[in-house]
């Protein structure tokens, strides 16, 4: 398998082409391409569906790769699934308990906006923390996120009190830098 | 009537997801004695969007579309996205008891 500069692989023994979504899905560890599993996962769904030669592609120094699809138990053995997963369910507890308490139900309609205002604060936060170097770590994802919906809620007028947020400074400090 | 977005657990890494048609099919055609330009956009329904999740949801599509049935229907929202739609709210509610009862916390309703 070879990676081309248009960001493009070909895989010789299948002639199959994929794009890459995205540049960290991907690296190369000495001659071996290395594959984000979520992409190796596109990447067999793709092979099994098209079959397409690319034109005036090299193929000579090129290695076929051969690997079978992951299955469900599988996923568990990645460990950065198994983070990401601890991560997102951190999340989602944390959401549920502030919302709990809140007295607001998960079918409210309201959330559907505060949600999305929610995911771009959060997601602001954590790209312009390493920025600011603000060390976040795993376990500060859920409390910021919590801080970001608390923010989000207040916005479409829903008050939420100081003492239902989580005391975490550094998350705390995130929010705060994109004002 | 009411209508609240249908989110299911993704397979990996096990958080709530939700497909949404982006943009519609392009079906073109391919003949034995001529050549075709046309290309005809086609918009999935609720049913056909919701089958797109199968292997990428923790759950079999068929079944949360055989629960959804005897409650509400399934839809495609104005942005794409993939909806449920009820009379009322006791018709949700009952709905998201049937997806607790049936699921667990894998099918969840949402704004």
């Amino acid at each position: 398998m070879a990676l081309f500069p248009e960001g493009r692989f070909f895989e010789a023994s299948t002639s199959v082409i994929f794009e890459r979504r995205k540049p960290d899905m991907v690296g190369v560890r000495g001659d071996r391409l290395v594959l984000d599993r979520t992409l190796e996962r596109a990447h067999n769904t793709y092979k099994a569906r098209i079959s397409r030669p690319h034109k005036g592609a090299r193929i000579a120094n090129t290695l076929p790769v051969k690997r079978a699809p992951m299955e469900q138990g599988q996923w568990e053995k990645e460990p950065s699934v198994r983070s990401m997963r601890r991560v997102f369910k951190n999340m989602e507890t944390l959401q549920s308990e502030l919302l709990d308490r809140l007295g607001i139900q998960s079918i409210d309609r309201r959330l559907g906006p505060v949600r999305k205002t929610a995911l771009h604060l959060f997601e602001q936060a954590w790209s312009g923390s390493a920025r600011r170097r603000i060390r976040l770590e795993e376990k500060d994802a859920g409390d910021l996120y919590v801080r970001c919906l608390a923010k989000a809620l207040q916005t479409g007028g829903i008050a939420v009190p100081l003492t239902l947020l989580p005391n975490n400074r550094t998350a705390e400090r995130a929010l705060e830098e994109i004002g | 009537m009411i209508r609240l977005r249908l989110f299911g657990r993704c397979r990996i890494y096990h958080d709530p997801v939700s497909p949404v048609l982006r943009a519609p099919a392009q079906v073109g055609w391919d003949a034995w004695f001529r050549s075709i330009e046309l290309v005809t956009p086609q918009p999935l329904k609720g049913e056909e969007l919701l089958r797109r999740t199968r292997g990428w949801w923790t759950v079999e599509p068929d079944d949360v579309a055989e629960v959804v049935k005897s409650h509400g229907r399934l839809v495609v929202g104005d942005q794409g996205e993939l909806m449920v739609e009820c009379t009322d709210d006791e018709t949700i509610a009952a709905l998201a008891r049937a997806f607790q009862e049936r699921f667990g916390d894998q099918v969840q309703l949402s704004p």
